[in-house]
């Protein structure tokens, strides 16, 4: 086929990537200076940015689980904590590491955070933007090339055919000419497209493996990595619509566990001892955050997967009362057949159990209001004024205990 | 698909940020459909600026190369060559008009700025995106009182700290071919097609310190570069689009476009 010559010409042109080194700035006049020159002003952005989570105790945790999975680079990469809904981590390749809130409220431990920091350092040490960005203009030439080359040639066919045949002739010739041209361009552009993809979830699964052996060199339990793909397996089965494998960027979640759990069961086999999870110290660190965290990761979520949510938070062992306050919300704002009684359900639950926001008194006052139990109402409001004496709706509150007396 | 990959690898593909910066593209496509805005007459009576002493912020530079396959891909050390360039002929052709200038030291690489300095050149970029947008400026300049925009208060402590009257802020974004894209260009020509060849954009402020004002604005560097001598189509407006900011010769004729007029 004539657009496979490009393409191979494209795949001897393209070097692969060195390992990044320790402490490594790329030189001044290098195409990657140029590419973190672009992500130096993002991360620059940063600095100034309200989505930034800027708490000493909670980074200072995390670096030092960056530093524990990935001691090589440990100076070289910088972690940022973002509040964001999504399941969800990125590295840059200048070494700026973004880490979703939407990821942390949803994991159970030390070891499947280093799973995910494992697997971005991952992306950092083999370069892959770099690798990526430069397959990316080999196939960019070829194509321009290509084509340059085509209409040329069509040039000259038409020249040849109006000298020798005559214009109608040339006119045919034109069209045939211009079709094959558009034939080869187009199937080109989905050839580089489709090949860009199948190349980036070779990347992912470069970088997963990376993640999980230096799980392993850290004394990390490598099992904790197939818990998180595990948990995208659930989220994919609850989302449409689902594209196909050679339309993805990365690896199938069920793929990636697989290999994951192949490749925690291989080094159980040379390295016996099982590494550790620290469930306890990363609940610890993450529960100071984990009410406005989880307000953050309903947002605009559907109903199913907030149910996840909720599901995986009692999973984590979460506090009930935070989990029922939760659930209450959800069901209060999806408002539908059955959801005010659901709320009173769970409200009722949250204001027994440990780790109540003070909200929850207040909500079930309203619901218990609305269902004329006044007395039961009367105490909810006088609970949640007891609960949180300083808030800023205290008068307004007080006001209704004075009028359900 | 690129976008994922090439500048963060996302964890998962149903990324929001990456759908989000489409968004962002889509909507400055769109910014670019504006209508025709008033047009500004001259002022007599408005009176130039005198002996003052002008700050020269670092220019916002983004200099970019042409790859064969059409990519423009930044380059740091151009970036960085062309802010040093553009930023000394700017003060040299202040001085040769007998005005006197104050520079400001560079504090990194990639971003020359105080941090406490960086939003002002932001603030900058924006107020004159919006001049361009909403303003018609036939000299393709204006000034007070015709225009009234501002960086905003926060410019006085430059004043203070630099000892300075005015700022002179400047925009310039730039790229330039590789050989293989001349290569492609000399072929383009030959099968009749225009391809593009690289740009010269910018724009310049002049920012009284004592309040934020922008009184003068200078925007003649148009973009249109992409012929660059293989068309066949009529001369790009400004001749001076293909200037090469990165040396010496090229900044001077790129400052002096830019600051023609400067009623100082």
């Amino acid at each position: 086929m004539a657009w496979s010559l490009p393409l191979l010409l494209a795949g001897c042109v393209s070097q692969p990537v060195d390992d990044a080194q320790q402490r490594h700035r790329p030189a001044h006049d290098t195409d990657e200076a140029g590419l973190w020159q672009m992500l130096e002003r993002e991360e620059y952005k940063l600095h100034t940015s309200t989505a930034v989570i800027r708490d000493e105790a909670l980074q200072d945790y995390l670096e030092s689980v960056l530093c524990r999975v990935a001691p090589a680079y440990c100076g070289d990469i910088r972690l940022y904590v973002l509040r964001g809904p999504h399941f969800d981590a990125a590295m840059a390749p200048n070494g700026m590491l973004l880490l979703f809130s939407g990821l942390l409220v949803r994991l159970e431990n030390e070891a499947q955070v280093a799973a995910i920091l494992g697997h971005e350092v991952g992306h950092y040490a083999k370069r892959h933007s770099l690798e990526q960005w430069r397959r990316l203009r080999v196939r960019l030439a070829a194509m321009e090339t290509a084509s340059t080359v085509m209409s040329a040639g069509a040039d000259l066919a038409i020249a040849v055919g109006t000298a020798a045949r005559g214009s109608a002739t040339a006119g045919r010739v034109l069209r045939n000419a211009a079709r094959a041209q558009m034939a080869l361009h187009y199937s080109f552009v989905l050839a580089t497209f489709v090949e860009q993809l199948a190349y980036s979830r070779e990347q992912e699964r470069e970088a997963d493996e990376y993640g999980v052996s230096q799980m392993v060199a850290a004394g990390y339990n490598p099992g904790a990595a197939a818990a998180v793909w595990d948990h995208l397996v659930q989220v994919e089965v609850l989302t449409e619509p689902r594209p196909p494998r050679f339309l993805r960027s990365h690896p199938l979640p069920e793929d990636r566990k697989q290999r994951a759990l192949s490749q925690a069961a291989k080094n159980r086999a040379t390295v016996p001892q099982t590494g550790r999870d620290y469930r306890d110290r990363f609940l610890a660190h993450m529960a100071p955050f984990r009410d406005s965290w989880l307000r953050v990761a309903r947002q605009g979520l559907d109903p199913d997967l907030q149910a996840l949510l909720m599901a995986r938070q009692r999973q984590i062992g979460a506090p009930e009362g935070l989990v029922s306050f939760h659930e209450a919300s959800m069901y209060r704002v999806r408002n539908g057949k059955g959801d005010a009684a659901r709320a009173m359900e769970a409200l009722s639950r949250a204001v027994r159990s440990d780790g109540c926001p003070a909200e929850a008194f207040r909500d079930y006052g309203f619901a218990l209001w609305d269902d004329m139990r006044t007395a039961e109402a009367r105490r909810a409001f006088e609970d949640y004024l007891a609960a949180a004496p300083g808030a800023g709706d205290r008068a307004m509150v007080a006001s209704y205990v004075a009028e359900l007396q | 698909m690129g976008d994922g990959g090439i500048v963060s690898n996302c964890l998962i593909h149903r990324n929001a940020t990456c759908a989000r910066r489409g968004g962002i593209l889509l909507l400055a496509l769109l910014a670019g459909c504006a209508t025709q805005p008033p047009l500004i007459e001259p002022d007599p009576a408005w009176e130039p600026v005198r002996s003052a002493t002008v700050l020269v912020i670092p220019p916002d530079s983004r200099i970019a190369r042409v790859t064969l396959g059409g990519m423009e891909e930044e380059r740091a050390d151009w970036s960085r060559e062309a802010r040093a360039e553009l930023q000394d002929a700017l003060a040299t052709r202040l001085n040769w008009q007998g005005v006197s200038t104050v520079s400001y030291p560079s504090h990194g690489d990639v971003i020359p700025w105080r941090p406490e300095d960086a939003p002002l050149v932001a603030m900058h970029e924006v107020v004159g995106v919006s001049i361009l947008a909403s303003e018609r400026l036939p000299t393709q300049r204006a000034r007070r009182p015709h225009l009234d925009y501002s960086l905003g208060g926060a410019v006085k402590r430059l004043r203070e700290d630099f000892d300075a009257d005015y700022a002179l802020f400047v925009q310039c974004r730039a790229s330039y071919p590789s050989e293989g894209r001349v290569a492609i260009g000399v072929m383009a020509v030959l099968a009749g097609r225009s391809v593009h060849m690289g740009s010269v954009f910018g724009f310049a402020s002049l920012v009284d310190l004592a309040d934020g004002k922008v009184i003068w604005f200078s925007a003649p560097l148009n973009g249109s570069g992409a012929r660059r001598g293989f068309g066949f189509g009529l001369p790009p407006p400004q001749l001076i689009a293909t200037a090469d900011v990165r040396e010496p010769d090229g900044a001077a004729a790129v400052a002096d476009l830019l600051l023609a007029g400067v009623p100082l």
